[in-house]
């Protein structure tokens, strides 16, 4: 994926072009096609291609899905051993959704892997993602992620307990 | 009232900076129109019919009179010296340039306000009864949980972009001042009666707008430590499912009567149960730091004795007395309400900053230390002593605020309207104008007595003409301003929604209909009878004859 804002290598975010494939439902159909070089490495899969019966997929070597905003998150349940990334989608950044899936990945599941927003992810919502759990962030294509990279910053107080900081100002606050 | 610490003070400043900048970015063009609304809403600035508004959160409607000064200041040098205050107890100013907000905030700021949060979808300013801390019939002081609510809700990462607005109340009388029935969620302080341990009675689904609910019960007795983890429970399912297909089906009220309040209860229980006892719960220590600034201070005793004399001798200030006082848990003092509604030539809600500097120098004069802002529009200071209470009587009429109106038919609440609003089908101002003058007799108000009356422009309900006794709501009939009647609304503990009257009438029938309705009740009321209860005794019939057939009934 490209324009890719990423924080998974410690606290510093990086820019990168990374090795990952963001498949859709037809990009699969396609890939399937040829059977020659049906490798999963990098790859993303919809997770509903995973669930899908008579698979030929081979799913055990799938280490990437994407999920729609309204998927339940217990559906990834059985899978999340072997998977190292999860993107959640933002249709609109208006639709706010995911914010509460990448919440229940990580204090309901426990999921440490890498979270990654995708679609319409811009500057201004950057820091609330990163607050509920996302770790990288594939920046909208039109917009520049060197500029984009500032909205991490955000507003440095946070009264209510986050993902990031699962305790609440009151219990951290010094009188 | 609360106090800003070293954090609550970073948070406002940085978002001073945060908003300057999203700002110049929009005016670079670097955001589009659609990138910049909801930033600009959760800041909340709309765009209106002629210019930008602003509305500037006052958190449970509390002001100190340095606060209510720089709203003046504010009224004066970025607006045309008025504002309007809306039954959020908040306050509008409607003329702004988007260019300058940042000054305005900034002047916000430095006396520890804002404006984030009083508009988009998201949780909005948290109200709560405007007598809070005086009510002889409060359990507990609502207004530290009040501000922790305010506090846990401040830019909560996963709770800004939810399917629709979000608006909580809370209320611990029993009467129920803060129409907390209304709203998204309502929280009912209370006290065991066995441990007299503080507990919450959450109510959900509450709501006016296209499609009027009066909430249900969704916890009867919670324990006040487990407050926002529960709140966070039901935001989460709210965010999860709530629709957003169609935003006249996107509030919490939809879902819960789509799921059934049962099975809506159902997953916000399964969502809590892994919440609970977590780092969210409240402790003893912050809920003491937060209620420490809400401490009632120890009243020097009063010597009445001059003040029944005077209430004997005068019949104007008797009057005012009986109509915009408000009794005080110590009897020697009152809570007095300040009503916005002078007069056909004031619109309900809207204050110039001359009365906002002369009411914020009484209270410095006074040593006042807080302003109330009500949810009907008025103001209020919450603690006056009765024997200062003629000389301030004097001080209020010399400034036409001490109109003796309050609770009756012309204490309107009435949203902006079609004057400004550009969601509005109709004019609600000139409504409440048209009705206080035919009105004008002030004995023929307090022989009326007791009635609430509503206007809203459109059916977003800003005014709340759903619980009102009477209610105004415009409509657009092929581009013109028409009015349907609703009767027999209430708020507090036992609101209900008002019926219907008929078919729509024109702005200029108003306030002859509005005048059947009342002769209705009067030749049929008992002794000491208010006007709702009338109308529920004797249901609507005798007030539709009398409105479309213009037929006395007998009953």
């Amino acid at each position: 994926m490209n324009n890719v804002i990423s924080l998974v290598d410690g606290d510093q975010a990086t820019i990168i072009d990374d090795q990952w494939l963001l498949f859709n439902k037809a990009d699969v159909d396609d890939y399937l096609l040829e059977e020659t070089k049906r490798s999963l490495d990098h790859v993303i899969l919809p997770l509903e291609c995973c669930l899908a019966e008579n698979n030929s997929l081979p799913v055990d070597n799938v280490t990437a899905v994407s999920i729609s905003n309204d998927t339940e998150i217990s559906l990834l349940k059985p899978w999340l051993d072997q998977l190292s990334l999860i993107v959640l989608d933002f249709p609109k950044f208006t639709d706010g959704r995911a914010y509460t899936q990448a919440v229940e990945l990580r204090r309901h599941y426990g999921w440490q892997g890498d979270i990654r927003a995708n679609g319409d992810v811009l500057r201004d919502q950057l820091s609330h993602m990163h607050r509920c759990g996302f770790t990288s962030f594939a920046i909208r294509e039109d917009k520049d992620a060197h500029q984009v990279i500032k909205g991490l910053a955000g507003i440095s107080i946070l009264y209510a307990n986050s993902t990031l900081e699962p305790e609440p100002l009151f219990r951290r606050r010094l009188t | 009232m609360y106090q800003y610490d070293s954090y609550d003070k970073e948070l406002v400043s940085q978002r001073v900076e945060q908003f300057a900048d999203q700002l110049q970015r929009r005016l670079s063009n670097e955001l589009t129109e659609e990138e910049f609304l909801p930033l600009r809403l959760q800041n909340g600035i709309y765009l209106q019919k002629h210019a930008y508004m602003m509305r500037v959160a006052i958190p449970y409607g509390t002001l100190s009179p340095k606060q209510l000064l720089t709203l003046a200041d504010i009224a004066d040098e970025f607006d045309k010296g008025y504002g309007h205050f809306t039954t959020r107890q908040n306050i509008q100013f409607n003329w702004v340039e988007l260019e300058r907000v940042p000054e305005i905030l900034q002047r916000l700021a430095d006396v520890e306000m804002h404006a984030i949060q009083t508009s988009g979808n998201c949780i909005r300013n948290v109200t709560t009864e405007a007598f809070a801390g005086i009510s002889a019939d409060e359990v507990v002081d609502p207004r530290p949980m009040a501000e922790i609510l305010r506090q846990w809700s401040t830019f909560n990462p996963e709770f800004l972009f939810l399917p629709r607005k979000f608006k909580i109340a809370v209320s611990s009388t029993t009467q129920d001042r803060a129409a907390v029935r209304t709203h998204d969620v309502g929280v009912y302080l209370h006290k065991s009666p066995l441990s007299s341990e503080l507990k919450a009675q959450i109510m959900v689904g509450g709501g006016l707008g296209r499609t009027p609910f009066i909430s249900k019960e969704l916890k009867a007795d919670l324990a006040w430590q487990d407050i926002l983890s529960y709140l966070e429970a039901v935001l989460r399912v709210y965010n999860r499912h709530g629709r957003r297909d169609n935003k006249y089906k996107a509030r919490i009220k939809i879902l819960v009567n789509a799921l059934g309040i049962d099975a809506f209860a159902e997953e916000v229980d399964k969502e809590w149960q892994l919440l609970k006892s977590g780092p969210a719960q409240l402790t003893q220590v912050e809920y003491d730091r937060v209620a420490q600034h809400f401490a009632s201070q120890s009243l020097p005793a009063v010597n009445t004795h001059n003040f029944e004399q005077q209430l004997a001798a005068n019949t104007g200030f008797a009057q005012w007395i009986k109509t915009n006082s408000h009794s005080h848990k110590n009897s020697d003092y009152l809570a007095i309400v300040i009503s916005t509604k002078q007069g056909p030539t004031s619109p309900p809600g809207d204050m110039t900053s001359t009365d906002m500097r002369y009411i914020a120098e009484i209270a410095n004069d006074n040593d006042f230390t807080e302003i109330r802002v009500t949810h009907e529009q008025n103001l209020v200071l919450p603690e006056v002593a009765k024997d200062k209470m003629f000389a301030l009587w004097q001080q209020l009429s010399a400034q036409q605020l001490a109109t003796p109106t309050v609770g009756l038919l012309t204490d309107m609440i009435t949203c902006p309207g079609g004057d400004y609003c550009a969601l509005a089908n109709a004019k609600s101002i000139p409504i409440a104008s048209a009705i206080q003058k035919q009105f004008s007799d002030l004995d023929y108000l307090h022989d009326i007595g007791e009635i609430s009356l509503n206007i809203s422009g459109c059916m977003n309900a800003c005014a709340h003409h759903h619980i009102a006794n009477i209610g105004i709501l415009g409509v657009d009939k092929k581009g013109e301003e028409w009015y349907q009647i609703t009767v027999g609304g209430q708020q507090g503990k036992q609101a209900k929604i008002g019926k219907s009257l008929g078919r729509a009438v024109e702005a200029a029938a108003i306030p002859d209909v509005i005048e059947q309705l009342i002769s209705v009740y009067l030749s049929h009321r008992y002794e000491q009878e208010t006007f709702i209860n009338t109308v529920n005794r004797l249901g609507l019939k005798p007030f539709k004859d009398r409105v479309y057939n213009n037929v006395e009934v007998t009953v």
